[in-house]
């Protein structure tokens, strides 16, 4: 491997790169599916390639491989440097990436029980045990459980002179029971309907208390069939766990990633209302909004020694007092905030693909009520839990969620459930309604597995803390 | 090949199934007008699947030395003790077939250079430059070789070339956009340049206009961000089985407009489609939906068994959770343009593309998304003003029944491995929902 990592620096500084860097992946990916008792996934599988990143002449260059030789090396190196010549005839200005100092370091996913270590029988077992429990009722016509462990070995050298390696570990559980009659298909998850995993070893798995949510769910599957739609009006609406995790991510996360704010991926995944000159002056939201993005957190699944920059992690605000105060940023475009050093948000999603701006973790910070309070203060109200499906636009203002299952809240009391629960919003206005986030006792961090971005696209892993929050008057509607 | 050998020699004594694949992918992303992206990503892997006749397991390989191949294979027979008796074993094509399909391969395009990539757009982009415009897309070659082969003899292999242009025009932060694709160096950059011009010189000072139900226009570009659903939860065997389907007790009935004729067609598809499927079953040509009546459905080896259908040779590596998709979906077009079509509408709105469409309800394909790129107001036949862009929630098997018309001006696209083909949709009562600021 060091051989390798070597010999790309010393090419890259023979042709006189003005940056470049080598990344070595090693992953090892084992899922497990079992689908109404049918093992229909089972894999333990591992990838082993390289990605090479060179700036020359002020264009970028990328190109990779899972060809493990030195001949293909130079070979890729001299391709990246090709592509980066082409890409240097088309700029506006040169590329000029903000200073970090180099590091020499390991860093390692801090975990109690390796997920590896567990044999897989043991694995099939409980996962069998899941579906048995989800169709233990002859309305449940799917029943979905399934485990993820990935291991990922990093290595990277760039010419700046660093030479990290780091070592992650995400581990995930998680099941759903689908109910269906001749109208209607309702289906309940657990933990979440995205959030199932985190970066941590087997302890998450056992912390899940798997088997002792399966009937609920499974129960909850069956009742909605028969419950009544959610009313179509303007109440105040009550959301935690997975489906805040994704009001989070879809818009503030991704609106605050700095490549889409100038445009890099408006011909894909789109642009963000959060332009620049909106930093420290915009209200985003209410002032007891405060949304921090932290790449040091615990568990979390962006959390990291350092990000493919190079950079090191980092806690910082994105909102702060409803205000905006900061971007995901990187290298590359630091300094069009005015910022002297990147926030340390640049990823890839494996060695195929070249870094680009991800939402980092970023959570919502706990407020001060308990969540009793919250529902005994709310006269006319909608909890809705679980996100079923997800929609914003190109800028990330008008979204619509609908969730898997609501609860009306009428005068302070928690009384019926209702199907088929949507809301819709405005982002601003959305956030700016938020009066009430619970305290720090139901602060839970959730995870996001398949976030997708750039061309060709990417799928990538990140994690979005928070407590219930109440947001007042929003619009909800049964679909 | 000597790799899919060398795997065969490790797998006596077993059912083997491979899907071997190797591929180059070059893409050049531009924003703001000038090259932002540009890479090359050159992959091999095989999906191997080996069985005893009971039981099952997949495992994917990336080396081929012989140490490796041996390793790969030592860790999945300690994994098939673990494999449930499947009642659906064997899967294996138990046919001695060897076929080659090269008819989707391009040496020119195979051999595009990052310098020719630069080329095709530096024009234009220098050209928005200098009219205070900006560009955003990509432009992208690919190279694909898929080879499936199996222990009882099979060997099909099928190797294809692609190239996509994007391109989104912005004028004053109103936007305009056009796409092609085609598997050969063909593509008119000019035609598609243009026509995004067009698109975002159109699309300036939107106003507003209420939520509402009104009738559309879609454009291919817009068909092909919600068509792709009823690939996956209409026309699904699965889906239908498992009872989540528009298509439960609906085959043989018209529930579409007589308009709509639905034709999954591999071997006439405008871009590149394997004509056999992930088990080297051929792919069969189906009719779906025939002048609004729901004929037929598509399945792998699983759901002709449990559903009782024919086997239409859609499979995606067996055993899968996902069931059988369409590939290669052809909306018969119609006879008349997208100009006779909007001389026609009293009162429409004009949709270039869609953007973050989902699913609500499985049964009635109730989706959700917004307008982009380019939305207008047409009254009196004419496009008259460019609206605010609109969000969308609408069931969609009553959106296919509420089709007046298709038009002539049909256009391919293909992602994650379903294509749709399709002119453009003109719809009554299709129901916007909400409005955004811009």
């Amino acid at each position: 491997m060091k051989s390798i990592l070597k010999k790309a620096i010393e090419i890259m500084n023979f042709k006189k790169v003005d940056f470049g860097d080598i990344r070595i992946i090693a992953e090892r990916n084992q899922n497990i599916n079992v689908k109404n008792y049918d093992i229909t996934d089972m894999r333990d599988d591992e990838t082993l390639g390289f990605g090479i990143r060179v700036l020359y002449n002020g264009g970028w260059g990328f190109a990779s491989s899972n060809i493990m030789n030195l001949k293909e090396l130079e070979k890729m190196v001299l391709l990246a440097i090709d592509i980066a010549k082409a890409s240097s005839t088309m700029r506006n200005s040169k590329v000029k990436l903000s200073y970090e100092p180099s590091y020499k370091d390991i860093w390692k996913t801090p975990v109690l029980i390796d997920p590896f270590s567990i044999g897989l029988d043991a694995k099939i077992s409980l996962l069998l045990k899941i579906n048995e429990t989800l169709l233990n009722n002859k309305i449940v016509r799917i029943a979905n459980s399934k485990m993820s462990f990935v291991k990922t070995n990093k290595y990277y050298s760039s010419t700046d002179g660093s030479d990290i390696e780091q070592i992650f570990y995400y581990t995930g559980a998680g099941y759903s029971a689908t109910s269906i009659n001749e109208m209607e298909v309702h289906t309940r998850s657990y933990p979440g309907a995205h959030a199932f995993m985190l970066s941590m070893g087997w302890e998450y798995i056992e912390s899940l208390k798997l088997l002792e949510n399966a009937e609920r769910t499974r129960e909850e599957a069956v009742a909605l069939l028969s419950a009544p739609n959610c009313p179509s009006d303007e109440r105040d609406l009550i959301i935690y766990g997975d489906q805040l995790a994704l009001q989070i991510h879809e818009s503030a996360g991704h609106a605050s990633e700095l490549d889409r704010v100038l445009g890099y991926e408006e011909s894909y995944a789109g642009s963000s209302f959060l332009t620049t000159e909106k930093l420290n002056k915009f209200r985003y939201g209410s002032e007891i909004v405060n949304l921090v993005a932290d790449t040091t957190l615990p568990g979390g699944l962006a959390t990291c020694g350092y990000d493919d920059d190079g950079v090191r992690a980092q806690r910082w605000h994105i909102v702060k007092n409803g205000i905006l105060s900061g971007y995901m940023t990187n290298r590359e475009f630091a300094h069009t905030i005015g910022d002297e050093r990147s926030r340390g948000a640049n990823r890839a999603d494996s060695y195929r693909s070249i870094p680009i701006i991800r939402i980092t973790n970023l959570s919502l910070m706990p407020g001060n009520w308990e969540y009793e309070d919250i529902i005994r203060s709310t006269k006319k109200g909608i909890i809705m839990e679980n996100n079923k499906s997800w929609s914003i636009d190109q800028k990330r203002l008008n979204f619509q969620f609908g969730c898997e299952i609501g609860w009306l809240v009428e005068n302070g009391k928690i009384t019926k459930m209702v199907k088929n629960p949507v809301y819709q919003g405005i982002t601003p206005k959305f956030w700016g309604s938020c009066d009430a986030i619970a305290n720090e006792k139901y602060w839970k961090l959730y995870g996001v597995s398949n976030c997708g971005k750039g061309q060709p696209t990417q799928l990538f892993r990140m994690s979005h803390a928070s407590s219930p929050a109440r947001f007042k008057k929003v619009k909800v509607f049964s679909r | 090949m000597k790799i899919i050998e060398d795997i065969l020699k490790q797998a006596k004594n077993y059912d083997c199934h491979i899907i071997y694949n190797s591929y180059t992918n070059n893409l050049t992303r531009f924003g703001d007008n000038e090259i932002s992206q540009n890479v090359s990503t050159a992959d091999t892997s095989a999906n191997i699947r080996i069985s005893d006749g009971k039981r099952c397991v997949k495992f994917i390989m990336s080396k081929f030395d012989s140490k490796s191949i041996k390793q790969s294979f030592d860790k999945a027979k300690e994994k098939l003790k673990f494999a449930k008796a499947d009642p659906n074993l064997p899967f294996t094509t138990r046919t001695s077939v060897t076929f080659k399909s090269e008819k989707y391969f391009d040496k020119e395009l195979a051999s595009l250079t990052p310098k020719d990539r630069a080329a095709r757009i530096s024009e234009f982009l220098n050209r928005c430059k200098k009219t205070s415009r900006r560009a955003y897309g990509i432009i992208n070659n690919s190279e694909n070789l898929m080879i499936v082969a199996n222990s009882s003899g099979l060997l099909q292999s099928f190797r294809s070339t692609q190239i996509d242009y994007e391109l989104t025009v912005s004028k004053n932060g109103f936007y305009g956009k056009a796409a092609a694709s085609s598997y050969k160096d063909d593509i008119n950059y000019d035609l598609i340049n243009e026509r995004a011009l067009k698109k975002s010189d159109m699309a300036q000072k939107p106003v507003d206009i209420k939520p509402g139900k009104y009738t559309v226009i879609i454009e291919p570009l817009g068909v092909a961000a919600f068509f792709p659903f009823f690939g996956y939860m209409g026309f699904n065997a699965l889906a239908y089985y498992e009872n989540r389907s528009f298509a439960n007790g609906n085959i043989g009935k018209k529930i579409f407009s007589d308009k709509l004729t639905v034709i999954e067609d591999p071997y006439n598809f405008p871009l590149p489609v394997m004509p056999f499927d992930f088990e080297g079953y051929p792919r069969e040509k189906i009719s779906l939906v025939e002048n609004g009546v729901l004929k037929n459905l598509v399945t792998d080896k699983k759901t002709s068994r449990l559903c009782n259908m024919r086997y239409t040779g859609h499979s995606v590596f067996e055993p899968n959770p996902a069931g059988a998709f369409p590939v290669a979906m052809i909306i018969e077009a119609g006879k008349r343009t997208l100009d006779d079509m909007i001389k026609d509408t009293e009162r429409g709105v004009l949709v270039t593309e869609f953007h973050y469409t989902n699913p609500l309800k499985p049964k009635t394909l109730e989706i959700t998304g917004m307008t982009r790129n380019g939305t207008y107001l047409i009254e009196d036949g004419k496009i008259k003003k460019a609206v605010k862009n609109l969000r969308f929630t609408q069931n969609m098997v009553e959106a296919m029944n509420n089709i007046e018309e298709i038009g002539n001006d049909s256009e391919a696209y293909s992602d994650y491995g379903m294509g749709v083909c399709s002119g453009s949709l003109k719809i009554k009562d299709f129901n916007f929902t909400s409005t955004t600021d811009f």
